[in-house]
């Protein structure tokens, strides 16, 4: 994870969290370790708790406590109880309460505004990093009940694109190919959701070579993944036809009890939000006359009364974290670096009222979410492509005042190509259609368009030559014999057109036009004919 | 002056400066035909040949027939279709590269955007008609219209006439019966004689390919056939990915749709289908493919599209293309079911894959031409459909064909076909015959460099262990690439 190795040198140095607390609920991967150690380095004493029950990788929680000194609170496979009283534990670690928080999904922000409350007022902010939990804290916002200032880390462009879009739709995947084995070639995998996480699942499944079908409520997101080529049909639509679902929305009950009751036998349903809450499995528990749990490692088998069988993964919790092991290190690396620069950005802000290491705020932040400032973002991708050796362009100084001016339109305005320096001329200066460089804008021509301009423009000038050639005597030059003059030549197969029923009207099948010779190839079929019908005399007729 | 005096038809010879100067930047996108230019002009080996060629009048096939003539040929040409000509390349081609409109030196072509079925058969017929009544010793064959001339010629000169048409011939059939009733009459044998002193023919399509080897199953066929479709170099690039280049190039200048969020029905899943298919998808429309052969749709299956019948989708589809090789596959019937708009194009061969005639059967059927090759066909209900190029391909008839680089992957092998069936003719028997792999792995080296490719080498144990030689040919004759 070159990024936040990066940053290890520099926390190290400039130590943004010396004498400051972090609790942080996060799933408890080898690249959470990664941001923890960060953190340490920093000079924060980390305390940790998972936010999901079933993503703890045990080994790594073990490393964290006895290799690296980190006071851990998880287990895979805790139950509900448990889940939420390791988050207290590692709320109540360091008393009177942390200074900052780093949440994934807002449980431990939640907790912290309930049962936690006593610890409230020692928290300075935090960092949040998913979809879900943002909308929790901007709902908590909305009614002035978050009680201190939040970073969305999970809005910046470089983060959905990286971690959302890549990091689930490849995550999710293989989550789903790991527990099943399924062949996705050929598949139909509904995908409920195209936002960021949606998205990068229908093109990779696509990318598969499966036949992805959207669901879709928001119209913009629905027609995006329309003119990607995505169908988008009504999941009550879509139930029936598919083979894999894998649902991508942050709501609840996306699949639902009619859904279940007409899915094909054998279908496969996946989750890749934050909570369990997509699919309703108790509705599923509800039809089901037998479950066999494990049929494979996190596959669950329902069997329904009418004799189907459906496939649930990981409990419905998110696939990607359960049955495999969530986004790959690249991914994450990004994350988890714009969250330790915007946490440090943070503590620098709150705690000192100086900017940190990035951004400029020059003061407190109010309580309630915000943006990670902008140079964060583009600071952490920048140092990702230096570490994969891939260079790109900056803005020269003209181009940066260019974007900054509004005074400034084409900058070729008034010149003309016949200035341009080192432009060839061909012979006498004709181009490819006979036109001089510069010949649009004669200066002898009026700039009120007042009168109707011959049609064709640079083609009508082929266009006239032909009569020149259609005199007696010049019939070699264009390889026609004489007697070809007469409209008609003797063509044995000319007698047929009048069998050709409408299409022979068509004026390039023989048909007198003015100026045209019979059959000779139409250049400008379109102008003889817009002539005829009198188009290009409306389109000129200026009032 | 009669007609085979004629040193060439075109529609006007003073584009020809602008054809000149897209034959040079095509030059430089064909590889391989200026390298076997390089390779073969010093020898000559088409000296003494006398080519008719039967193939689209493009720039591209510009490049190929100077070509010819570099290797010694000389060579009469028409197009084998009647909305493929570009004029420019027409008129250079007539007025050669050291001629000029005032004085043309180039070779004597027939062809021009926009022809007559008439005019097309009598530009075939002109093409194989050299000054003094000999015909050709080679033929380059599009589609086998060529071919068919000489075996339709031959054969009623055997029987002693040209047989009345039926009532419900095509009309393309009747204009062929007219044109050789004339010829046996002007100049009887004809056709025997031309038949007897060709060495061979080379074809380049599906669809032509298979009326020979048609033709050698039933014992008909008169002089060897080198089949160039199916080089690999040929098939598995021109067909595929210049149908995957040029199939949205003729839609789009055709009616400027956006393809993107459309539906879109490719019928045929073969190499020109898969062309057009990825060309359609990778615009964002959504693909749906028909087929009948279920190899084909299980394919189309794994790579993600959805395979349905016709039926399914007519009604609601926007855009249909039609790449089977076959007939009457998009009926008059289900014409008069689709969309209000719906575009309608056909980029097989030939023009019977849309049922054209029956369209303008249909009661109460209104014609109105929008502009060259785009038409529109409103029924009595007021619902219209745009049929593109009138049902023939519309590659060539709304765009100008697959481009340089493709073609000359094709034209390669057809210049290669040329010089073995000409120089080597008592090696091949009357029969249907292909490139042997070591020539069309040739075809490929030559156009590797262009593309910045850095092909590996096999060590000699590495060609040993499976059994090649160092330089190829690499893989067995059953391979499919």
């Amino acid at each position: 994870m070159p990024l936040l190795a990066a940053l290890m040198e520099r926390f190290a140095k400039d130590r943004p969290f010396d004498a400051l607390s972090i609790a942080a609920c996060l799933h408890i991967t080898a690249e959470t370790a990664m941001l923890v150690r960060l953190l340490r380095a920093g000079g924060a004493a980390v305390s940790l708790a998972a936010s999901n029950p079933l993503s703890t990788q045990d080994d790594i929680a073990a490393a964290l406590a006895i290799r690296y000194g980190i006071a851990v609170f998880a287990r895979a496979g805790v139950d509900r109880r448990g889940y939420y009283r390791h988050i207290e534990l590692a709320l109540n670690e360091t008393p009177p309460g942390p200074d900052l928080v780093i949440d994934d999904g807002g449980d431990l922000v939640n907790t912290l505004h309930t049962r936690a409350a006593a610890l409230l007022p020692s928290v300075k902010g935090g960092c949040e990093s998913t979809t879900t939990g943002v909308i929790r804290l901007r709902r908590m916002a909305a009614e002035g009940a978050l009680a201190f200032p939040v970073i969305a880390a999970n809005d910046t462009p470089a983060k959905r694109l990286v971690d959302n879009t890549c990091g689930t739709g490849q995550s999710a995947i293989d989550g789903i190919l790991r527990a099943t084995n399924t062949l996705l070639a050929g598949k139909t995998v509904v995908v409920a959701g195209f936002g960021a996480s949606g998205r990068g699942v229908a093109e990779r499944a696509r990318g598969f070579g499966a036949q992805v079908i959207v669901t879709e409520i928001d119209p913009v997101r629905a027609l995006d993944a329309s003119l990607r080529g995505f169908r988008v049909l009504p999941m009550a639509q879509a139930a029936p036809l598919g083979e894999v679902f894998v649902t991508a929305t942050g709501s609840v009950d996306v699949i639902n009890a009619d859904h279940l009751a007409v899915m094909r036998d054998g279908a496969i349903l996946a989750n890749a939000g934050h909570f369990d809450v997509e699919i309703d499995v108790r509705a599923l528990a509800g039809l089901a006359v037998a479950v066999h749990p494990d049929v494979r490692p996190h596959v669950d088998a329902y069997e329904l009364g009418d004799g189907r069988t459906l496939l649930l993964l990981a409990e419905g919790r998110v696939v990607n974290l359960v049955a495999a092991e969530g986004h790959p290190p690249e991914v994450m690396d990004l994350a988890f670096g714009i969250e330790a620069l915007a946490l440090a950005w943070l503590a620098g802000a709150v705690l000192t009222g100086n900017t940190g290491l990035t951004g400029n705020t020059g003061g407190t932040l109010p309580a309630g979410v915000h943006e990670v400032p902008a140079d964060i973002d583009a600071e952490a991708a920048s140092l990702v492509l230096a570490t994969t050796g891939t260079s790109f362009d900056t803005l020269t100084p003209a181009q940066l005042s260019y974007r900054e001016s509004w005074r400034i339109g084409s900058l070729s305005c008034g010149s003309s190509q016949a200035r341009l320096p080192g432009l060839r001329r061909d012979g006498d200066g004709r181009g490819a259609g006979g036109q001089r460089p510069g010949q649009d804008h004669p200066s002898d021509q009026p700039d009120r368009v007042d009168e109707v301009p011959p049609p064709g423009g640079r083609r009508q000038r082929e266009h006239h030559r032909e009569p020149e050639r259609e005199a007696p005597g010049h019939g070699p030059r264009v390889g026609r014999r004489p007697e070809d003059e007469r409209h008609g030549e003797a063509d044995p197969g000319r007698d047929q057109q009048a069998d050709r029923g409408p299409v022979a009207r068509h004026p390039g099948h023989g048909q007198q036009v003015p100026g045209q010779r019979a059959g000779r190839g139409r250049l400008v079929a379109g102008q003889a004919e817009r002539e005829e019908h009198g188009v290009l005399q409306e389109r000129v007729r200026v009032e | 002056m009669s007609a085979d005096q004629l040193p060439y038809q075109v529609a006007d010879l003073s584009l020809a400066a602008f054809g000149r100067k897209e034959i040079q930047l095509a030059e430089h996108e064909m590889p391989g035909l200026m390298a076997i230019r390089e390779e073969y002009a010093p020898s000559q080996p088409l000296r003494g040949a006398r080519i008719t060629g039967s193939l689209h009048m493009t720039v591209q096939t510009a490049v190929l027939i100077e070509t010819l003539v570099a290797l010694g040929a000389q060579v009469r040409w028409a197009s084998c279709n009647i909305f493929s000509t570009q004029d420019h390349a027409a008129a250079a081609v007539a007025v050669g590269p050291d001629g000029t409109p005032d004085d043309p030196k180039g070779i004597p072509v027939f062809a021009w955007k926009g022809e007559t079925l008439g005019e097309y058969w009598r530009c075939t017929e002109l093409a194989m008609t050299w000054p003094g009544g000999d015909g050709p010793n080679m033929i380059l064959d599009d589609g086998g219209d060529a071919t068919l001339l000489v075996h339709k010629g031959a054969e009623y000169e055997k029987a002693g006439g040209v047989p009345s048409p039926a009532a419900d011939d095509p009309e393309e059939w009747v204009i062929i019966l007219d044109v050789l009733r004339n010829s046996l009459a002007d100049h009887p044998g004809k056709w025997t004689k031309a038949a007897q002193s060709i060495k061979g023919v080379t074809e380049e399509t599906t669809t032509g390919v298979h009326r020979l080897y048609e033709m050698a199953r039933v014992g008909t066929l008169l002089f060897p056939a080198i089949n160039v479709n199916d080089s690999v170099t040929k098939s598995k690039f021109d067909n595929k990915y210049g149908c995957r280049h040029s199939l949205i190039d003729g839609i789009k200048r055709g009616t400027d749709v956006l393809i993107g969020g459309k539906v879109a029905v490719v019928c045929g899943y073969g190499d020109v289908g898969k062309g057009c298919s990825e060309s359609l998808r990778g615009q964002g429309a959504r693909v749906i493919v028909t087929e009948i052969d279920p190899i084909c749709a299980l394919q189309a299956a794994m790579d993600g599209y959805q395979v349905a019948t016709l039926e399914d989708v007519v009604e609601t589809a926007d855009i249909f293309v039609t790449a089977t090789g076959n007939r009457d596959v998009i009926t008059a019937e289900h014409m008069s079911r689709m969309k209000h708009q719906a575009i309608v194009g056909n980029i097989g061969h030939f023009d019977n894959e849309i049922d054209m005639a029956g369209l303008a059967k249909w009661p109460g059927i209104r014609h109105l031409n929008i502009k060259p090759q785009v038409d529109e066909w409103t029924f009595s209900d007021g619902h219209g459909i745009i049929v593109l190029s009138e049902g023939r391909l519309l590659n060539l008839g709304n765009a100008t064909g697959h481009p340089s680089f493709v073609m000359s992957n094709s034209f390669t092998n057809q210049v290669i076909a040329q010089v073995e069936l000409f120089t080597k003719n008592d090696e091949y028997k009357v029969a249907v015959h292909t490139l042997p792999k070591h020539l069309d792995e040739k075809v490929a080296r030559l156009h590797l460099d262009a593309l910045g490719v850095r092909l590996s080498q096999l060590s000699k144990e590495q060609a040993d262990y499976i059994g090649v030689p160092v330089d190829g040919p690499y893989k067995p004759e059953h391979y499919r690439y």
